[in-house]
């Protein structure tokens, strides 16, 4: 990305195009991010600006379920599990749940799993 | 400062009309509203235009074949809080001076996009991994149930409620009386939220405000606005409490306070009721109940015409539809008409004071990108 100087102030953007999840030898973990003072966060930064950096954080591979939902898309669509994960260090992650027999419960031992996008893209889900 | 007040109403019903376009439906609340206010559209120095789901500029689409004198029309979008976003923008203007009096509208026509729940963008993080609206209400109704002991029927009962309310409304053409039965067997959406309990995805309809600091000509009398408070969504990377409406009660305080009021002075609330559950958790950000009380208060009677303090007497979103644009500014027209007693059937006896909430959209990490809170009285 090109630099310019105005004011005395580096005008820069950087894309990061690490991979948000990865594997560990304890299994999947996703891959947050940390800036500067700001709080860490998932899904994980893309852009820094001037000398920003950001510290990768690794969330897993296990989480605590906050809470998850089954949705029905209506006609010929299969429905699908959505959930909201909570993981150390003070990080919430949204994604897929998966489940064959019934859902499981609120405050229940998640884990990060291998999933793919609509598109084919590697991504990630959730489960017990 | 100058003292604006709202001098006129109009509104559109509310259904859906294929046949026309949110250009004709914005005309006709416009003309409702300037008749309601015995002025003509040559009054009028700036119109401010709320609109979610149209094409560009709106306000100028609407307002061509009226004939304006060329004064400002400002388009506003911010999601399903745009109306009400308009509104704070004129009241401000109208505050220090700029204008005079001024037109705030607010309109979408759900049927030119088809039809199903809204469609969100697919850059979304959330959205590319299957977030709809309804799901994320329907997980923050979930862990409610959790923490709170909630059951499935107190869910229901916010629409069979909004929905007594709103076949009195005559405006509401989309609207059908449901038992608690009805509404939990109809077809899930996103658990524990079905078909019924969600407010209904295809209905048009506009509303529009006449404002003023002039003597109104109006043919009911004026009302006050004593608070108009917008706020933004935080963005939330944390385990934030999701049963907590953070943002409608950030606002309501700042808006509480403006007024110089509290939840217990106001007579009713329109609140932003597009899902069961946003209904419950609202009565607990605007301070009507404590955390996790709110399913006793709905049993109570409270919330209900002829309750303590009724919400949503036009059956809200759930009841009257929800096209993004016209929500907060027909929230407005309802609270306008029952303070001056023009409510019919749905009025709410010895009405002082009226609350309106609206809230707007999701982005990643923000629950709400917008929440806009309305205090009016006469």
């Amino acid at each position: 990305m090109a630099t310019a100087t105005r004011n005395g102030v580096i005008l820069k953007i950087s894309k990061r195009t690490e991979p948000h999840f990865r594997e560990t030898s304890a299994g999947m973990v996703l891959v947050g991010t940390r800036v500067a003072n700001q709080p860490p966060q998932f899904p994980p930064t893309v852009f820094l600006h001037g000398d920003e950096q950001a510290e990768e954080i690794e969330l897993g591979p296990t989480g605590r379920l906050y809470s998850y939902t089954v949705v029905h898309p209506g006609k010929d669509k299969a429905p699908y599990g959505l959930a909201m994960v909570d993981f150390e260090p003070d990080v919430r992650a949204f994604g897929r749940l998966l489940f064959d027999g019934p859902p499981p419960a609120i405050g229940g031992t998640l884990r990060v799993v291998p999933f793919a996008l609509p598109d084919g893209a590697p991504d990630y889900a959730f489960k017990e | 400062m100058n003292q604006p007040l709202i001098t006129g109403v109009g509104i559109t019903d509310f259904g859906r009309f294929p046949e026309l376009t949110e250009e004709a439906m914005a005309q006709s609340a416009i003309l409702g509203a300037l008749a309601d206010a015995g002025i003509a559209i040559a009054d009028v120095q700036a119109f401010y235009c709320g609109n979610a789901l149209g094409a560009s500029l709106p306000g100028q689409r609407s307002l061509r074949e009226m004939h304006t004198s060329g004064g400002a029309v400002y388009n506003v979008d911010n999601a399903c809080s745009s109306g009400a976003s308009a509104l704070n923008l004129a009241l401000q203007a109208l505050e220090v001076g700029q204008y005079e009096t001024v037109v705030v509208f607010g309109m979408d026509h759900l049927s030119s996009l088809g039809g199903g729940p809204l469609q969100l963008s697919q850059q979304d993080w959330n959205n590319r991994r299957g977030m709809i609206m309804p799901a994320l209400y329907a997980m923050r109704a979930k862990r409610y149930m959790h923490e709170h002991d909630v059951k499935p029927e107190t869910l229901a009962d916010i629409s069979v409620k909004n929905r007594k309310h709103g076949v009195l409304n005559p405006i509401a053409k989309f609207v059908k009386l449901a038992t608690r039965e009805e509404i939990l067997a109809s077809r899930p959406v996103a658990e524990p939220l079905t078909l019924l309990q969600c407010c209904p995805a295809v209905v048009d309809g506009a509303a529009a405000l006449v404002l003023s600091t002039k003597p109104s000509n109006g043919t009911a009398k004026p009302v006050r606005v004593l608070a108009s408070v917008v706020q933004s969504g935080l963005f939330e990377t944390a385990p934030v409490d999701m049963t907590e409406a953070e943002i409608t009660a950030r606002t309501a305080r700042l808006a509480y306070a403006k007024a110089g009021i509290g939840p217990r002075d106001l007579s009713l609330l329109e609140v932003h009721d597009a899902f069961t559950i946003s209904e419950l958790l609202y009565y607990e950000a605007l301070g009507l109940c404590d955390r996790g009380e709110a399913g006793q208060l709905l049993a109570s009677g409270a919330t209900s015409l002829g309750g303590r303090v009724p919400v949503n007497p036009s059956g809200g979103l759930l009841a009257k539809g929800h096209p993004p644009g016209a929500t907060g500014v027909a929230q407005i027209v309802e609270v306008c008409e029952q303070l001056q007693g023009r409510a019919g059937a749905r009025q709410v006896r010895g009405a002082r004071i009226g609350l309106t909430q609206v809230t707007g959209g999701g982005i990643w990490g923000v629950d709400h990108a917008a929440c806009s809170i309305h205090i009016l009285s006469l």
